[in-house]
């Protein structure tokens, strides 16, 4: 028989460096994202018989780590709207100033990363960088997974936008490819 | 023909999440249209682009209060193991975690388990001084020594003198080579005590034992083998011996 709690806390130091990345970029703070953390390896330790272990543990935890971080800013807004994203303007606009500049660096990817509405950069992190598909990431968010494509695509054409990663000027060729 | 796909499939495209029919079609589609191609080009991008932006936080080091306060709750979550586990039984092959390090904290929450649940006088938890030897309950120390030193693991007999059956559960060596020996005893109340018992200098020594009322299904209640898993841990139990290792054993004995 698998021991769920071992196989839980066996994974769980490993993948600190993630679930903090993820919590980095889900409270902008990392000394909120440590207590995050730590209060989601609590919650995972204590509910590891729920973990199905031929499901990945990596989805299951952002979800623990988001749901308590979900948690703790509805507590904190005790008045006021919580806005609907979907509704909200995208940060960056498609002006053309900024496509019109040299791609940028690097960094200047994470400041476009960061400058995202939290629920596309969610939604980006989650798929393009920790690889989750679009149904395990619907899971985690608790959202359908139309809404995961829509904002994903927002997202990334934001980040396009941002930092000039493609030009409108049709530099690239008719050879693109999936495969390259 | 262009076909007029939107942003999402174009996405999904790139992502690896479109069917293969409506795949085929984007690379039909492909050849003859640049602007398809530069849409192709903007999901792939910007996918490769947050990857490498992203990556250098995972290079970060955790810091050490997160680190250490996250270890030390897995160390205690390994000690009182998923009570919904099968207790460890010969042949299941238990994990043997052997980190001396946090032995204390083992044998702090054996304690503290089989504390909550109320053991009397059984209770011998590291009782190697205790003077009393094999009492356990009011059973017959010596039929008792007879029932380790001569019951096979997984036999059970009825002990001379009570309404008692003693059922032999594991034999293993402790981390000092010590012989010990996991079994049962159904009391005539019909609550059981689960024990350990190792010989030391020929003579046997109960070192752990947890009364448990026994269920309607005769087994006892998770909690004590919590307790059990819990004691074994923290005593670095070795595995199980396997019957011929056993048998030689039990031979061997002074």
């Amino acid at each position: 028989m698998v021991d769920r709690k071992a196989a839980v806390a066996d994974q769980l130091v490993a993948f600190l460096p993630n679930l903090r990345r993820f919590a980095i970029s889900l409270c902008r703070s990392r000394e909120t994202a440590d207590d995050l953390v730590q209060a989601a390896c609590e919650r995972a330790l204590a509910s590891a018989e729920r973990f199905e272990p031929d499901t990945r543990f990596d989805a299951w935890m952002f979800r623990i780590l988001r749901n308590l971080w979900i948690d703790q800013v509805r507590r904190q807004k005790t008045a006021g709207v919580q806005d609907d994203i979907d509704d909200r303007h995208d940060i960056v606009g498609s002006s053309g100033e900024r496509e019109t500049e040299a791609r940028l660096t690097l960094k200047s990817v994470s400041e476009a990363i960061d400058e995202l509405v939290d629920e596309q950069r969610e939604v980006l992190l989650l798929v393009c960088v920790e690889e989750l598909s679009y149904r395990e990431t619907a899971d985690v968010l608790g959202i359908p997974i139309g809404t995961v494509m829509s904002r994903l695509a927002r997202a990334r054409k934001n980040l396009a936008a941002a930092t000039g990663i493609v030009s409108m000027d049709g530099r690239y060729g008719p050879s693109g490819s999936r495969d390259e | 023909m262009m076909a007029a796909f939107s942003d999402e499939t174009v996405m999904r495209y790139v992502d690896g999440e479109l069917d293969d029919e409506t795949s085929a079609q984007v690379e039909a589609a492909l050849a003859n249209d640049p602007e398809l191609s530069r849409r192709i080009e903007l999901f792939a991008e910007t996918r490769l682009a947050a990857q490498e932006a992203m990556r250098r936080m995972l290079d970060e080091p955790v810091p050490d209060a997160l680190k250490g306060a996250v270890e030390a709750m897995v160390a205690k979550a390994k000690a009182a193991p998923d009570p919904t586990l099968a207790t460890w039984r010969v042949g299941s092959g238990r994990p043997h975690i052997v980190s001396p390090a946090n032995d204390w904290m083992r044998l702090a929450a054996a304690a503290c388990i089989a504390g909550a649940l109320g053991v009397g006088a059984g209770m011998l938890v590291g009782g190697e001084t205790e003077p009393g030897g094999l009492r356990i309950a009011n059973v017959d120390a010596d039929a008792v020594a007879t029932g380790l030193r001569s019951i096979p693991t997984g036999s059970e007999t009825t002990l001379a003198g009570a309404a008692t059956r003693f059922k032999a559960i594991a034999t293993f060596r402790d981390s000092r080579q010590a012989l010990c020996r996991e079994f049962e005893l159904d009391l005539a109340d019909r609550s059981t005590v689960t024990s350990v018992a190792c010989s030391v200098d020929g003579n046997w020594v109960v070192r752990f034992a947890v009364n448990a009322p026994a269920g309607d299904d005769g087994y006892a209640p998770a909690s004590s083998s919590e307790a059990l898993e819990a004691y074994l841990a923290a005593i670095n139990a070795g595995a199980p011996l396997s019957e011929t290792e056993e048998k030689q054993a039990l031979d061997q004995l002074p």
